[in-house]
């Protein structure tokens, strides 16, 4: 487990945002949240996340119009896991060029397991 | 008409089949008209035969008759010249002289010693002659009474004659003398013969060995004297005493005969009479051709009459059939004008009727596959329609699952891990959960509403509510909750009649999607009154960013959301639900893009006057 990793989740539901952001964090992740696709590009631009889970639904900024903001945007580009309860999750990842989804309703197990896979290992501070 | 393609046999035909129904009819009259003819030709040639025996027969009759009166004025002329004392020389002369007279056809009569020598004769050159040579002598010498000669040369003259000679004998049979008449054939005719009534035909005399003595007509007189046995070899029966009839080629004139012979029953001669048969069969044949003639007219009139009449048929049929043609082909030709005899109208209007009646039925099974394809289409719809609600429904469903599940995961792991939590935390997760079973159950029970409302099953319990009260109550519930900036403006009690739970749920809605698409520093406004007396309003406005104009007519469609543009993700049922909720009460729903931005949903309910008496009751 590397200490310190920091997961983006991006969703409109506020349950589903303090669920996954309590479950990450007592794994020891920095857990950053947003409730739509605009406020996740501003939160990855000020400290660039290691792994972004993204829900696609969302007002506002969809999952669909954050995606390729964030891959137009200049910087290293964090995995994304595409987190919908949509019945084609597979088919929308591909789409957007996500690494993974979570299909809705996922167990903690699935969370866990796919966040572990997929956040990019942060280098030891000096 | 149009040319088939094959020509059928022309008897297979209508204008075929007319003319085998006349030569059904004409050829057996043909027929029975020919027998008869050929029937009467023969009975014409048997009668004419019959008339030529009759004919034949007389003239033996008259030629015995002339020849017997000839040997009885012999017999006379005989005892005269045999009477004692005998007459003078001179005497003999002119007896002999005397009865030759009286017969025009008689050229000399002669009396002869027994032995033949000519004693005396009518005529002087043949006295003193020797005729004890010739056979007609003879034979009285052998014993015969009377002998008729055959044709022969006369010794006085060379003249064609005959001879009928009579031996004149004494009380004991001795020969005295023989009186011998010598004949001219060719005068036989003015004097003998009384026969007149020939009608046309030819009559004849021959001797016994066949030779012609007389004809009349009259023929050259180098005929007389010729053998006609070649050509008429009947002739020797008829001689030996037999009639015979049957036809000839005439030495005459070299036509064909019908001839009849009947004996002469002296001397072995044959009496003829024939007449052309061309002459006989002439006016049969010429009956049989003007009958003919008459029925190939009859029949090539009726033949001309039967093509005519079979056009008659047969324009009006090809009509019909093209008509029928037309119809099979599925066109719509217009009606085949009736025309022809009664039948081919009937046809005619028969295949119109049935032409209308296919017309009639082709629109009927049109109109009822038309109708079978909008019910399907209308099925297949719903059919979608309910699978998009069952998908929707899931997916409405999802969030609130994950939310259970994963906060119960959570706390169970948190428990293994880290021991019983304390109170604090335990009381916030059992009520995170609680807030989660309580919005699943909310959605279960609108997706159950939205399934019978649209089975048309939905019940309402309707009760006497001030809506303002209602209203507050829910906007402070929703204030605790989300802590957003919420503006309430109920200042009157509006009240009405309504299910409770519903007209709650439904503002909850609102109030909820206002919450989440408008930005969080912007405050959402409730508004509840009565713009008249009947009317009641609840009206939700946010200042997020609105609804773009091309999607407003579907905003209160079931799971559409705002913002879509990509694959189906459902929210939306909310407005759809309250949408529901206004209809289920007789009110309405509006959404209100206002000037100053966001959104504005307006629910109109009908307003129950405050006077009135409060009811109560599930009312659909």
């Amino acid at each position: 487990m590397s200490a310190q990793q920091r997961i983006l989740v991006v969703d409109d539901d506020e349950a589903i945002l303090e669920f996954v952001k309590e479950a990450l964090a007592d794994e020891g992740y920095t857990v950053l949240t947003a409730l739509d696709g605009a406020e996740a590009l501003q939160i990855a631009a000020q400290s660039p996340p290691d792994l972004i889970l993204l829900d696609m639904r969302m007002p506002v900024t969809d999952g669909w119009q954050f995606a390729s903001a964030y891959r137009a945007a200049p910087g290293p580009h964090a995995p994304t896991i595409v987190m919908t309860a949509a019945r084609d999750a597979p088919a929308i990842a591909r789409e957007i060029g996500a690494d993974g989804y979570l299909a809705k309703p996922f167990s903690l197990d699935d969370l866990l397991e796919v966040v572990a896979r997929h956040a990019l290992p942060r280098p030891a501070p000096p | 008409m149009r040319a088939s393609p094959r020509r059928p046999p022309f008897f297979a035909t209508v204008r075929g089949t007319l003319v085998l129904l006349l030569l059904v009819v004409l050829l057996p009259v043909l027929l029975a008209q020919v027998g008869l003819s050929v029937s009467n030709y023969f009975a014409r040639l048997s009668q004419e035969a019959q008339a030529q025996v009759d004919l034949a027969r007389a003239i033996a009759r008259t030629t015995e008759s002339f020849v017997r009166d000839v040997q009885r004025t012999e017999l006379a002329v005989g005892t005269t010249l045999t009477a004692s004392p005998p007459p003078s020389p001179a005497e003999q002369t002119r007896l002999l002289t005397t009865v030759a007279d009286d017969y025009p056809a008689i050229l000399r009569i002669n009396w002869l010693d027994p032995a033949g020598r000519a004693l005396a004769s009518s005529d002087p050159r043949a006295v003193g002659l020797d005729f004890g040579d010739r056979p007609y002598a003879q034979e009285v010498q052998a014993g015969q009474e009377m002998v008729l000669s055959n044709l022969f040369s006369a010794r006085v003259d060379g003249q064609d004659v005959f001879t009928i000679s009579r031996g004149i004998r004494d009380a004991q049979g001795n020969l005295l003398g023989i009186v011998v008449a010598v004949v001219d054939p060719k005068r036989l005719g003015e004097l003998a013969l009384t026969i007149e009534r020939t009608g046309g035909a030819a009559i004849a005399i021959f001797d016994a060995r066949g030779r012609l003595v007389y004809r009349r007509p009259e023929v050259p007189p180098d005929q007389i004297g010729q053998d006609w046995t070649s050509a008429l070899p009947q002739l020797a029966q008829a001689s030996a005493g037999q009639e015979v009839t049957g036809t000839f080629v005439s030495p005459v004139d070299g036509q064909e005969r019908v001839f009849a012979l009947a004996p002469i029953r002296v001397g072995g001669w044959v009496a003829l009479a024939d007449r052309s048969a061309a002459q006989v069969t002439a006016p049969l044949i010429r009956d049989l051709l003007v009958q003919l003639g008459l029925l190939l007219g009859i029949g090539g009139l009726g033949l001309a009459v039967a093509l005519q009449g079979s056009r008659t048929i047969t324009e009006p049929l090809y009509r019909v059939r093209e008509h029928a043609l037309a119809v099979g082909r599925g066109e719509t030709p217009p009606p085949v004008a009736p025309s022809g005899p009664v039948e081919l109208r009937d046809l005619a209007s028969a295949s119109n009727r049935m032409a209308a009646e296919i017309q009639a039925r082709e629109q009927r099974i049109t109109a009822l596959y038309e109708s079978e394809r909008q019910a399907r289409a209308a099925a297949e719809a719903a059919i979608q329609a309910r699978d998009q609600f069952l998908a929707g429904s899931a997916h409405e469903l999802k969030t609130p699952v994950t939310n259970l599940r994963g906060f119960a995961e959570l706390a169970l792991r948190r428990l293994e891990k880290e021991g019983p939590p304390p109170p604090e935390a335990l009381r916030h997760t059992l009520e995170t959960i609680d807030r989660q079973a309580d919005r699943l159950a909310r959605l279960v029970a609108q997706l159950l509403d939205v399934a019978a409302a649209e089975a048309g099953e939905l019940e309402v319990a309707r009760e006497r509510t001030d809506l303002a009260a209602l209203a507050r109550d829910v906007a402070g519930r929703m204030q605790s909750a989300t802590h957003r900036q919420l503006r309430v403006s109920a200042p009157q009690p509006v009240e009405a009649v309504v299910d409770r739970g519903r007209i709650e749920q439904a503002l909850l809605n609102l109030l909820d999607n206002a919450a989440k698409y408008s930005p969080k520093d912007r405050p959402i406004e409730l508004e509840v009154l009565a713009p008249e007396p009947a009317t009641a309003r609840i009206a939700v406005r946010d200042y997020g960013p609105g609804v773009p104009p091309e999607r407003r007519e579907l905003l209160f469609t079931r799971f559409y959301q705002a913002q879509a543009g990509r694959p189906f993700a459902g929210l939306g049922l909310g407005l759809y639900y309250a949408r529901l909720v206004a209809e289920l009460h007789g009110g309405h729903i509006e959404a209100e893009f206002p000037a100053g931005g966001g959104t504005r949903i307006v629910l109109s309910l009908p307003a129950a006057p405050v006077s009135a008496s409060s009811g109560s009751g599930g009312e659909r």
